[in-house]
């Protein structure tokens, strides 16, 4: 009977999976075995705690969904063993059901209290035996489900912003503040050539590489990524969380995402298309928050420096980062270069621009950025 | 109390939990009577060891397995001695012991009587 026939076919559409029964008493575990065989579990054993917790550390075991765990046992006890399960990291998931006699009733909450998820009369019902082991399977896969969707989501928000929707303050956050933020914003020059002289596939694995690049470098650099829109990204520093030196910031991920482009478009150059990067930078103050409507919402901003980045972006020649008066004021002059005044388009007077000039700044030159935070 | 070492209502309901499969219950009555021969002797060599960690733990398996079992009479013995230990060594134990040793082997012969005269 130890070995366990493989589990009988049982109703379509209930859960069944790995049990794991802790019990020194051979009968209940025979008992149990059996019964979780019979509703269509894949029972494991193991006679006490320190048993079990071998067990489901060895690599050769199969994840384990739900454990059966006695109470009173030798070598290990139950209070124990959950405690250690609760400890592990791979295994506090594992929802833990103590098997219990009603005089034990406060053993149980003793148990519940150390995060076992239910517990199960000792005269066993195998009606409640089905039940209590279904419902801890179905929290579990529930958990599995939020987690891998979490992991997901994560995936589609900045770090900070997906840390601000949970935080206690995100709903007043959300609901748009005043701020001064430093704005930069990067596109592709020849972009539109490009994707219309290259393949589809060439295009879509050109963008994939490009963001996953960019992306590691925004989270790099701890700013705030609003969109990614083809080939342009706009990414703010300052806000959600305050960084004083937000101007230095911006400057430094810019001249990273340049000297990091070179090699992508050293890349496709040798497969004959231009590509280059343009980079705007600006500070000012902007109304940020939640921008959108119900079903498709953005963290995101308006203000003057975001229209200004992106103009100062779409002025950018090719490896160029312009930086507009504001911003400059925040950095360290000596690694940047006047670029002169620029007409741009929705501004009434020309701007006066600076540059950061290719080879000027390398990565290591842009640390030294890192002077500037002192400037008021 | 007066019906013998065996509550048939428990043993039927343990059969009906086998799914009446009467193969398995006899495996399970053979392991019962294994395990709680070794139990009925740890307590035995717990009491004269003193040892009253292990008479707790004894009488807990022992109470468990039993009340499965349709030993009824049996378990509350076991959890009376298990109670009482939990608070240190227990004045009657041995006494306590002695009963439930004649009543583990009144509830065996009970289990191994009814196997042999149940219809075919």
């Amino acid at each position: 009977m130890s070995a366990g026939s493989a589990p009988e076919p049982h109703e379509a559409g209930r859960l069944s999976g790995r049990v794991l029964v802790v019990d020194d008493t051979p009968f209940n575990r025979q008992l149990l075995v059996r019964l979780l065989t019979t509703i269509g579990h894949e029972p494991l054993e193991a006679p006490d705690g320190a048993a079990a917790l071998a067990l489901l550390r060895d690599p050769a075991t199969p994840p384990v969904d739900v454990i059966l765990l006695d109470i009173v046992m030798p070598v290990m006890d139950g209070y124990e063993t959950l405690a250690a399960l609760k400890a592990d990291p791979l295994l506090r998931h594992i929802p833990v059901i103590v098997i219990s006699g009603v005089d034990e009733l406060d053993s149980v909450v003793r148990c519940i209290d150390m995060g076992a998820a239910d517990y199960l009369p000792k005269t066993i019902d195998p009606a409640i035996l089905r039940a209590r082991i279904s419902s801890s399977l179905g929290q579990k896969r529930l958990l599995e489900t939020i987690d891998r969707q979490r992991s997901q989501l994560a995936r589609f928000l900045s770090p900070q912003v997906a840390a601000l929707v949970s935080s206690p303050d995100g709903e007043a956050l959300l609901a748009g503040h005043r701020r001064e933020i430093t704005a930069m914003f990067c596109d592709l020059r020849n972009f539109t050539t490009f994707s219309e002289t290259a393949e589809p596939e060439e295009v879509l694995g050109f963008l994939r590489l490009y963001h996953a690049t960019l992306g590691a470098l925004v989270v790099g650099h701890e700013g705030t990524l609003e969109h990614f829109a083809g080939d342009g990204i706009m990414v703010f520093f300052n806000d959600p969380v305050l960084q004083a030196d937000h101007a230095a910031r911006a400057v430094r991920l810019a001249v990273d995402i340049r000297e990091r482009f070179k090699d992508l478009s050293a890349d496709w150059r040798r497969r004959g298309h231009v590509l280059e990067v343009g980079i705007g930078i600006a500070t000012g103050y902007a109304t940020m928050g939640r921008i959108g409507f119900e079903g498709r919402y953005d963290y995101g901003g308006v203000g003057n420096a975001i229209i200004l980045a992106s103009r100062l972006s779409g002025e950018a020649s090719a490896g160029e980062i312009l930086i507009a008066q504001r911003t400059f004021a925040e950095i360290d002059d000596a690694i940047v270069e006047p670029a002169g005044e620029r007409k741009l388009k929705g501004f009434s007077r020309p701007m006066q621009t600076w540059s950061v000039p290719v080879g000027g700044a390398t990565a290591q030159d842009a640390t030294a950025v890192t002077a500037a935070d002192g400037h008021p | 109390m007066s019906s013998g070492p065996i509550d048939q209502d428990a043993f039927d309901r343990l059969v009906e939990m086998t799914g009446g499969e009467l193969d398995f219950v006899d495996e399970l009555v053979d392991t019962y009577i294994e395990d709680g021969r070794n139990q009925v002797d740890g307590l035995r060599a717990a009491l004269e060891r003193g040892d009253s960690e292990a008479v707790v733990r004894a009488a807990h398996s022992l109470k468990s397995s039993s009340v499965n079992v349709g030993a009824v009479a049996l378990g509350d013995r076991c959890r009376t001695l298990e109670e009482a230990a939990r608070g240190g060594p227990v004045d009657d134990a041995a006494a306590q012991v002695t009963s439930i040793a004649a009543d583990f082997d009144a509830v065996v012969a009970a289990l191994l009587d009814a196997r042999a005269t149940r219809p075919a």
